[in-house]
């Protein structure tokens, strides 16, 4: 007599056949493709390339990206162009050909978008740059910064946290861009309670020797003397 | 994995939930190999559009984790993050049968060849979607019957029924390839 069981695949049999076709744990990246040859290819594509390039022009012109953003309003000039510094760092960090280049913000920025905000004491060049998911970023000489959402009035500032030798004590950075109107960012790290300026949009916040890895209780701090939670993910202690 | 392997993770999810970049790096890179593997079996291993999916579940985590409520469940909710972008891209592709599949061939066959084992993954190829979630997350993921209803929203009856049901579509494809149901038939030990 046959089993019922006995009749179907096995779980076995399926699962080896599953573990052989698993691959890699890295996903691969697709060829780059061909050049295009022949006339009736290279016409659309080109009809193609002056829509993106001009689609391009007009976000890294335009200033709908940096809605809010005063100190990024202004037409793009050669002073806005990422300095080789701040490009060194962002390619080191999102090297061609690596997985890491699909999720890493840096590996999505808009390079062409950059708008020089200011010069930082010890930070050097701070510039905001618009990235391919609608995100927002900022980054300061050296390509160190964060991404985070467009600003908006219940999200008035984006917030990203830094410690590359957080076990033995480094220093903790905290940065984020900061809309019109916005006076000083607060938000306690180590227990300690934290108010830092926005100047020109941009808040940077540095502590050396630090094992703090983020920070809580972050709040936004407006001139008109209100105040906006914006990461209630983030209590306070 | 061990409870302090499980904290660990947690503890990363945790930081990397409040913004931490460094965490979300090391995060990522310990979900990785399951994410990927996961992702592609559903889309169908071998296919450009596999490798894009595991690629977009990896972005998909990487955006979605300031979400994250519950650090301890952070590998459940990936699983469920990633299923779901493979469910969306499996579909779609499934509507285009397949028009920008079959370019990895080290993807496609396994070491030894073509035979039972190639006949097996073409047939799984051609379940439902929704089929082939249930068997990977079971069987590839290694995920209990409780995490994969949690991954694929729906009950655990509903798992076992899909399971259950890609047998029988894989023993009907098998033999319509010429393959008997199970290794023991093909050797004659059946009576």
């Amino acid at each position: 007599m046959i089993d019922h069981e006995l009749e179907l695949v096995s779980l076995d049999e399926l699962r080896s056949t599953l573990d052989v076709y698993a691959g890699p744990e890295d996903p691969r990246e697709r060829p780059k493709k061909r050049r295009l040859r022949g006339f009736r290819r290279v016409v659309p594509a080109t009809v193609a390339v002056v829509a993106l390039i001009g689609a391009g022009v007009g976000i890294a012109d335009g200033f709908g990206a940096f809605d809010g953003i005063g100190a990024a309003q202004h037409p793009r000039t050669g002073v806005d162009a990422l300095d080789s510094k701040t490009l060194a760092g962002l390619q080191n960090a999102c090297p061609n050909g690596t997985v890491e280049k699909f999720y890493r913000p840096e590996c999505h920025l808009m390079i062409n978008s950059a708008r020089l905000v200011g010069l930082v004491a010890s930070f050097g060049n701070i510039y905001v740059v618009t990235d391919t998911r609608g995100d927002l970023c900022t980054f300061f000489e050296g390509g160190d910064g964060s991404c985070g959402p467009p600003l908006s009035s219940s999200h008035p500032i984006t917030f990203g946290t830094i410690n590359r030798s957080s076990t033995e004590g480094g220093t903790f950075i905290a940065s984020g861009l900061a809309a019109d109107g916005v006076a000083y960012v607060s938000f306690t790290v180590g227990g300690n309670a934290v108010d830092v300026p926005v100047k020109n949009n941009v808040w940077v916040y540095s502590e050396p020797d630090s094992h703090a890895t983020t920070a809580r209780c972050v709040a936004a701090h407006l001139d008109d003397g209100s105040t906006v939670n914006p990461f209630p993910g983030l209590p306070c202690p | 994995m061990t409870m302090e392997e499980s904290s660990a993770v947690a503890l990363l999810a945790s930081r990397a939930s409040e913004g931490d970049s460094c965490a979300l790096n090391e995060l990522l890179a310990e979900l990785r190999p399951s994410v990927v593997r996961t992702t592609r079996l559903i889309v169908g291993a071998g296919s450009w559009a596999a490798e894009d999916a595991a690629q977009e579940a990896l972005l998909d985590i990487s955006r979605g984790i300031s979400g994250l409520h519950d650090p301890m469940a952070v590998r459940g909710w990936a699983m469920r993050v990633a299923t779901n972008r493979a469910l969306r891209i499996a579909r779609r592709e499934r509507l285009l049968r397949f028009r920008n599949a079959l370019a990895l061939e080290d993807l496609q066959q396994p070491a030894d060849g073509k035979g039972r084992q190639a006949a097996l993954k073409h047939a799984f190829d051609s379940l439902p979607p929704r089929l082939r979630a249930t068997a990977v997350l079971r069987l590839q993921a290694g995920l209990s019957e409780d995490e994969t209803a949690d991954a694929l929203g729906c009950s655990v009856g509903a798992v076992k029924s899909n399971l259950h049901d890609a047998r029988k579509r894989l023993t009907r494809l098998l033999g319509d390839a010429g393959y008997a149901p199970t290794v023991k038939q093909a050797r004659g030990e059946l009576r």
